[in-house]
Formats: structure tokens, C-alpha cells, sequence
């Protein structure tokens, strides 16, 4: 065997390693994924807990397979609101974080942010305006949460 | 009622359109009397932020009279004049209670569109597309108004509404970017941009102590203003070499503080102006931050960058370098000026703060679409078009 394939099949061999000792170590510290239909969402409401004793009516209106949690936010930033939903239920993790949402928003605020009806001129059919318009429409079910 | 509508790039209409109503109990109806033009508009009618639908009702700094209020409303009556901020706040979540009212938790309804361009959501505001919440604008007759408690205010007798209508962003946008920038009484600092939101942030950073402020364009015009309304000292950097400039007038140190107020649409002479407008041009960034990399290089080692233009997204060169090697402190925000704004009201109406000066062209509501015209052109001196519907 020549000097070169020496050196060569050491090399590939080193890699080879390499390749498999990083892979074994993802998969040591990645985490099993998650379910993501039945993890926790949480939201910061800015109230201390013992004003939301209640169900905010949004949660309660999904009725029996939603499970919720409240917290205390650290750094006196009021209480975490956690909730998932439970198997066996049709809610959709668009309608738990549509009703986080607006839970937060009765809790804080007092009222629940709408936009429509709005006044608008003439609406015409480009691409953009249907995208945008698909977007909005799903959007509160949407996002990081 | 009478709107300005946006009805693709660069295409402009006043249309008849419904008129708002009460939609939740802590709104109210204005009737607008002054609503004016704004740098930050022409990114969204140039389509260089693909977030407006056409239709769309543009317009966010403006003023005007209460004429109905909703059931929760408790501070504000029907016949009030006031001033409302650009951006909606409900006053409660934790940001609200921190200041940062452009943050809002509760008043913009598109976390999906946000979340994916931002990370997270920022506050709803008026004319300003999806990512704001989609919400009508104010060049109309009429206007909704969020939570009108917290985003509305007073405004003081004898005041002109070419005085006031400013407060509503300009003015706040630039208090804020000199006041978080903490400039300090014998700082030297720059501004970029010679626009409204520039000129307010020059004369905050003098009304705070500074010893010298520059503020940097190339419009004559505007050059003049700030010269002449506001105080500071002018750079036109088409006829001079910028960076030796800023060390020469800094005592060789560099700026303190530099206040970027110019926004992704960025002019430069110079071979990175055209490495931007390419860029941008072939979709390949969404802004230019050709300002911005000014800023970073003209402030001291340890200095302060405060970005005040409005960016949407990506961008290409940005001097990391420059930033990290130097220590700078870089701040950027939307405008967080609901806590401001009575004070600069008060600073207004001593004289202290000159602002109507900045509305060049004054015009009925029809003509608006010519308004935006000399606006975006900087054509006959145009700094800001006011509208009265």
C-alpha cells in the first residue's frame, strides 16, 4: 500500500468518525420532539394572580379539553398564563392561542383589539392583496406562541 | 366620508369611502383638521414594505376634534381638541407600563405576519399596513381612535394646528431618540436626515445640554430650516467628506451621540449608495442602511447609535465590525412618545420647540396626491405636506 492510500484511508477514516461522534452527540442532547398540538402556550398577563381566580371567558369557551396553569411572573411582571390542549378534544392550537390572546387582552386592556369593519377604498385583486388578505385572516391563530 | 387611498406603487386616490365607527368601548371618533405627510409613508407607497392592501387608508400624525366616544371612555368628551399619537397603547400591559408604548401587548392583531418578520409583536398604528394592525389612517375626514384615553391629548389653547399636529410623531420620535440616547450637556451629536423627525431630534439634543449638533443632508432647503428654526449647525455631505468632517467639529474624537433619522430609503453618492439602491433594486435587501453605517462610523469609540428611521426587514453591510471593535451602544425604537407628549407640548407653547415651520405645503384633502408628490420629490422645499380634510 502506497504511502498516499495510507494517508488517504487514515483521513477518511478520522472523518468518518468525526461525522459519526457529532451525530451521536445531537442526538444526545437534542430533545425528543414535542407533540405540538398538545405542548404548553403561556402568556404574561400584567395583573397579580389573585385577579384571575376566574377562567378568562375566551379559555373557558373551549370548553372541558384545555388544561391551564397560572404562575407568578418573575421580576413582578405579573402572572403566566399557561394552557394546552388535552387529547380527545377538536380545538385547534390556532384556537388556544387565538383565546391566550384574548384573554390577555380582557385581562389587560379591557377589551379585545378589532380592526373590522374598517373604511377602505376600492380593493383590487393582485397577488399581494389576496396573500395579505389569507394572512389576516388567519393570522391571530398564527405566530410564535 | 373623503379618504387618501393607497391603490398600488406609487399610485395615489382620494375616494369616498364608509365612514368609521365605534368598535370597542374605549374608542372614539376624531374629525380630522390636520394630518400630515411622513418620510416613513413613502416606504409603503413605493412598495418597499409589502404589508398594504390596495384601498388602504394611509396618514398616522395627525390631530383633530372628538365628535363621539365610546362607553369606557372616561378622560376625553365630545368637542375636545387634541393631538392623538401615531401609534395605539392600552396603557396596561407591561410595556405600556414601561414606556415603551410602540410595543403594545394588546392593539395589533397580526402576530403572524410580526412574529415572522420581527420575532415578535409590535404595537398597532394608524395607516401603516398589516404589520401595524392594518388600521385606517388619517387623511380622512374622520378616524377611529383606539383607547383615545391613553393615545390622545389636549391640545393647549392658542396652539396652531401647525404647531401641534407634529406632536403627534415627529416631535416625540425626536426627544426620544436624543433622550435615550442620553445626551448630555456638553456632548457633540449628529443627526442624519434634515426632515421633521431629524429636525426635532437636533433640537431636543441642544434643549438636553449638547454643545454642538450637526445635523447631515444634501436639500438645501432643509438645511436652511435647521439652521434657521433650530439651531444646529449643517453638513451638506454631497460637498464635503463626511467622516473628517464629524472628527475635525468633534475635537478628533468622534461623535458622542448619532441619531440616524433618514430610514430604509437611504441616499449616498458614494459607490455604497449604489451597492444599496442595486440591492434594493434587484430584491435582494429590503432596506439601505447607507445612514446607518454613517452613524456607526462617525461616533466616538464608546458612543451611542440611536436609529430613528424605520427599517423593515434585512440588510446587507452592516459594519458589525465597527460596532463591536468600537463598543458602541446601539439603540433603536419605533416612537415610544405617549409619555413625552405633554411635556412637548408645554415646550411647544413657550417657544422652546419651533415646529410649524416643517409644514411647507399646506392643501385640502383632494389634493393630497400632489402633496405626496412634492413630498417624495423634496420638490418647490417641501419638508412636510399638512392635509385638511
Amino acid at each position: 500500500m502506497s504511502k498516499r492510500i495510507v494517508v488517504a484511508a487514515s483521513g477518511a477514516s478520522v472523518a468518518a468518525a468525526a461525522i459519526l461522534i457529532l451525530r451521536n452527540r445531537a442526538r444526545m442532547t437534542q430533545p425528543e420532539p414535542r407533540d405540538e398540538r398538545t405542548r404548553w402556550r403561556v402568556v404574561t398577563i400584567s395583573r397579580p394572580r389573585a385577579d384571575l381566580d376566574e377562567l378568562p371567558a375566551p379559555l373557558a369557551a373551549l370548553g372541558p379539553y384545555v388544561e391551564t396553569e397560572l404562575r407568578d411572573a418573575p421580576g413582578d411582571r405579573g402572572t403566566e398564563l399557561r394552557a394546552r390542549l388535552l387529547p380527545g378534544g377538536t380545538h385547534t392550537p390556532d384556537d388556544l392561542r387565538v383565546a391566550l390572546r384574548h384573554s390577555k387582552q380582557l385581562l389587560e386592556a379591557g377589551e379585545v383589539a378589532v380592526v373590522h369593519p374598517t373604511p377602505h377604498g376600492r380593493r383590487r385583486m393582485t397577488p399581494q392583496g389576496i396573500a395579505l388578505d389569507v394572512i389576516a385572516a388567519v393570522s391571530e391563530g398564527k405566530g410564535v406562541l | 366620508m373623503r379618504a387618501l387611498v393607497w391603490n398600488g406603487i406609487n399610485r395615489l386616490a382620494v375616494e369616498s369611502v364608509d365612514d368609521p365607527r365605534i368598535l370597542n368601548p374605549h374608542d372614539a371618533i376624531v374629525r380630522v383638521t390636520a394630518s400630515v405627510s411622513c418620510g416613513s409613508d413613502l416606504h409603503l407607497i413605493g412598495g418597499y414594505v409589502p404589508k398594504m392592501r390596495s384601498g388602504d387608508i394611509l396618514g398616522h400624525e395627525f390631530m383633530g376634534e372628538i365628535i363621539e366616544v365610546g362607553s369606557a371612555v372616561t378622560e376625553r368628551r365630545v368637542g375636545d381638541r387634541v393631538v392623538v399619537n401615531s401609534f395605539m397603547a392600552c396603557g396596561r400591559c407591561w410595556y405600556c407600563q414601561q414606556g415603551k408604548t410602540s410595543l403594545c401587548d394588546n392593539t395589533n392583531v397580526a402576530p403572524a405576519l410580526n412574529d415572522a418578520l420581527f420575532g415578535a409583536t409590535l404595537g398597532g398604528c394608524f395607516g401603516f399596513g398589516y404589520t401595524t394592525g392594518g388600521y385606517a389612517g388619517s387623511h380622512a375626514e374622520f378616524v377611529r381612535v383606539p383607547f383615545v384615553d391613553i393615545g390622545s391629548f389636549l391640545v393647549p389653547e392658542g396652539m396652531t394646528d401647525e404647531q401641534a399636529v407634529f406632536v403627534s410623531d415627529a416631535v416625540p420620535t425626536g426627544w426620544m431618540g436624543a433622550y435615550e440616547s442620553g445626551v448630555k450637556p456638553g456632548d457633540v451629536v449628529a443627526v442624519w436626515g434634515a426632515g421633521g423627525v431629524g429636525q426635532m431630534a437636533a433640537r431636543s439634543a441642544l434643549l438636553l445640554g449638547a454643545s454642538r449638533v450637526v445635523v447631515i443632508d444634501r436639500i438645501p432647503e432643509r438645511l436652511a430650516q435647521v439652521r434657521d428654526h433650530i439651531g444646529a449647525e449643517t453638513l451638506n455631505y454631497e460637498e464635503t467628506d463626511l467622516q473628517p468632517e464629524l472628527r475635525e467639529l468633534s475635537g478628533g474624537r468622534g461623535v458622542d451621540v448619532a441619531i440616524e433619522a433618514v430610514g430604509l430609503e437611504a441616499h449616498s453618492p458614494g459607490l455604497d449608495g449604489v451597492y444599496d439602491k442595486l440591492k434594493t433594486n434587484l430584491k435582494l435587501a429590503t432596506d439601505r442602511p447607507t445612514a446607518v453605517r454613517q452613524a456607526l462610523f462617525g461616533a466616538r469609540k464608546g458612543g451611542t447609535v440611536f436609529l430613528l428611521g424605520v427599517y423593515t426587514g434585512f440588510v446587507d453591510k452592516f459594519p458589525l465590525g465597527s460596532m463591536m471593535n468600537k463598543g458602541l451602544t446601539i439603540r433603536a425604537s419605533q416612537q415610544n412618545g405617549h409619555q413625552y407628549m405633554p411635556m412637548l407640548l408645554e415646550r411647544i407653547a413657550r417657544g422652546e420647540i419651533s415646529t410649524d415651520h416643517l409644514a411647507t405645503h399646506s392643501m385640502p384633502l383632494e389634493d393630497a396626491p400632489r402633496g405626496y408628490d412634492l413630498f417624495k420629490h423634496k420638490q418647490d422645499g417641501c419638508v412636510r405636506a399638512l392635509f385638511r380634510p
